[in-house]
């Protein structure tokens, strides 16, 4: 028989390191041709920090993307941006680029101000365009900016530092721990055939609180990523020890799941701004994986009315705690 | 490097000549899925390697006066590909179609699975549900012929010397109105080594509502594949009924004898699986078409 059961995890996690200070630094350069190189020691390990941060410069500068060069983890020539772990970089690299991204822009609006003959105060720069706020007509353009500069001897370029504020913790446990939080609510149905103990997902739905999705395809991903690692974690992921010895070391024994075995993952960005984050943002790498295997485990307890204590949840440990269940059904029933 | 000489062969003689010259040191090599993990991890050695995937005449899958007749170095892909098996050997089909991963199916061929003589391997559990036999070329110029049911010796060794023998054809009989059907169990949906591999042939009198001919190949429960006698006995003891198909599963049960396993789980729960899978793969296989002489629907139960 196949039973159905839905279950539901929750989680809030720390964005950056705990209690640490966890620092990241970037420098900006905005070149003649109005592009722009990233100086990043942020490593972009898959997750895309790359495309984010040039994205927030490129917000920040009023330039495309495409115009946007970035040059990031390498020790000979970037400034460390501390490590792409904790779910930090769009948050705290994120920061460190917009910061420098405006140092640079500063540069930009004291030449724009001195040639249009307003106050900086009322400058905007979108669209490769410096425009007065109380005026439209009053306007040059960025490469009639850079030209200047260049005539001037003026290098366009900013550098930038972010560290989020927390406070050590003290002999108690106490204090500011992180500076931010992610949250996030993940349901799952799945499916449980009762004869083999086979677990199916049949449905994730997966809503994350990233304050603002930077690029929400890239969030997407991230999501989906996590909550197919949370399914193996669940159901698969296992050390297997025979004498001290691990005896399934490699990928065709150690299982995490295959195309095959990814459920439909429905996302839900939920955006509530991060005041001290880069336009709003924080992080969601951990967070995507963290409330999976918890919805999967009440999933399951949900469709057989038994609970699991132990990760991963096998077919085998399925069919044993079925038949356990059936045995004590029976002896109550006797008494 | 784990060889000293890779030898690719244009004919079939060449293969044979050169696998008498170097007497045991020169071994074949089809898709190599198998045989390179083999010898990187050194449970195999060996000086020569002799490649046979470049010979068209050992790729081919035809029907020939109610037989089916399979080159050795036909690939899983090819096998999973050809809609002969489909239409009368689902179970075949189905079993090529279950092999690793589209890169291992690729190379990877009928003929090593065979040779390789791993406990589970897919297409082994079809061949001998289908009880298939094997045409083995020797390299004194002789040929011979193998009933499956004789090839395995045990886990990783079969009759097949490749180092002095060439697997050249893989054949089994069509049946009348034959049902097939292959129930894998595995721990995720691919690329993932069975737990349970359980192949069913059958040949159905849709008149007299039961069997004639029932074969049962499980494994891995034993060393090498093993056919369900008992079980086989039992389906054709009696008209088709629910209750005919839960005491052979029953049979099933009892004959199976797998050991308990880190990887694959233990003993009380492989043979609950055996029961279980006997059933279904029952079940499906009466739900299908198949063989020769087949024109009425399925046969229910």
């Amino acid at each position: 028989m196949k039973k159905r059961g839905c279950g539901i995890g929750s989680m809030w996690y720390g964005i950056g390191n705990t209690g640490l200070p966890n620092p990241s630094g970037a420098f900006v350069q905005v070149l003649d041709d109005c592009t722009v190189i990233i100086h990043t020691g942020c490593a972009d390990i898959g997750q895309g920090s790359t495309t984010v941060l040039a994205q927030i410069a490129a917000e920040e500068l009023g330039v495309n993307f495409n115009d946007i060069s970035v040059i990031c983890a390498d020790t000979g020539v970037t400034p460390d941006a501390g490590k792409t772990s904790a779910s930090r970089q769009t948050y705290i690299s994120g920061n460190a680029v917009r910061k420098a991204a405006q140092s640079a822009k500063e540069t930009i609006f004291k030449k724009g101000a001195e040639l249009l003959q307003v106050p900086e105060e009322e400058l905007i720069l979108k669209n490769y365009q410096l425009n007065s706020l109380k005026n439209y007509n009053i306007q040059i353009s960025l490469k009639e900016i850079m030209a200047k500069c260049r005539e001037d001897g003026t290098l366009v370029i900013g550098h930038g530092w972010f560290n989020p504020q927390t406070k050590g913790l003290d002999k108690r446990g106490q204090g500011i721990p992180y500076a931010t939080y992610a949250f996030a609510t993940q349901w799952v149905e799945v499916e449980v055939d009762t004869e083999t103990g086979e677990i199916d997902i049949l449905n994730v739905v997966a809503a994350h609180d990233v304050g603002k999705a930077v690029n929400p395809m890239a969030v997407e991903g991230q999501i989906e990523g996590g909550s197919v690692m949370g399914a193996g974690y669940a159901l698969m992921e296992e050390i297997i020890l025979d004498d001290g010895k691990i005896i399934n070391s490699s990928f065709s024994n150690y299982l995490i799941p295959t195309i095959k075995d990814v459920p439909c993952v429905n996302s839900i960005i939920v955006e509530e701004e991060e005041v001290t984050g880069p336009f709003g943002a924080k992080g969601v790498g951990e967070p995507a994986l963290i409330p999976t295997a918890t919805a999967i485990a009440n999933a399951i307890s949900n469709a057989l009315g038994i609970r699991f204590y132990e990760l991963p949840i096998t077919p085998e440990k399925i069919l044993n705690s079925l038949k356990t269940a059936n045995n004590t059904n029976k002896n109550q029933r006797d008494f | 490097m784990y060889w000293e000489k890779y030898l690719k062969v244009k004919t079939l003689h060449e293969a044979m000549e050169i696998l008498k010259l170097y007497q045991g040191k020169a071994r074949l090599i089809a898709g190599g899925t198998d045989l390179v993990l083999q010898l990187r991890e050194k449970k195999k050695r060996v000086s020569v390697l002799v490649d046979i995937s470049d010979l068209p005449e050992l790729q081919y899958i035809k029907e020939e006066h109610g037989q089916i007749k399979i080159g050795a170095m036909t690939t899983h892909s090819q096998l999973a590909a050809s809609p002969l098996l489909w239409e009368k050997v689902i179970v075949l089909a189905q079993a090529a179609s279950s092999v690793g991963s589209p890169q291992i199916r690729n190379v990877g061929t009928v003929g090593g699975n065979i040779v390789n003589a791993q406990p589970a391997a897919d297409t082994v559990v079809a061949l001998m549900a289908l009880d298939a036999k094997v045409v083995v070329f020797n390299n004194d110029g002789g040929e011979e012929k193998i009933p499956f049911s004789e090839l395995f010796l045990g886990v990783g060794e079969s009759k097949i010397d490749p180092t002095s023998q060439l697997l050249k054809e893989i054949s089994f009989s069509l049946l009348p109105e034959m049902r097939s059907s292959l129930g894998r169990l595995a721990r995720r949906k691919a690329l993932a080594l069975p737990i349970l591999n359980i192949g069913i042939v059958l040949s159905v009198n849709k008149k007299e509502n039961r069997l004639h001919e029932a074969r049962i190949c499980v494994a891995p429960v034993a060393p090498v594949p093993m056919r369900m006698k008992e079980a086989e006995k039992t389906l054709l003891s009696r008209k088709l009924s629910d209750e005919l198909l839960i005491s052979a599963s029953k049979a099933a049960f009892d004959a199976a004898d797998p050991r308990n396993s880190k990887l694959r789980g233990n003993t009380a729960y492989r043979k609950e699986l055996v029961r279980v899978m006997t059933y279904r793969t029952l079940k499906t296989a009466l739900a299908t078409r198949g063989g020769v002489g087949d024109e009425a629907g399925s046969i229910t139960v």
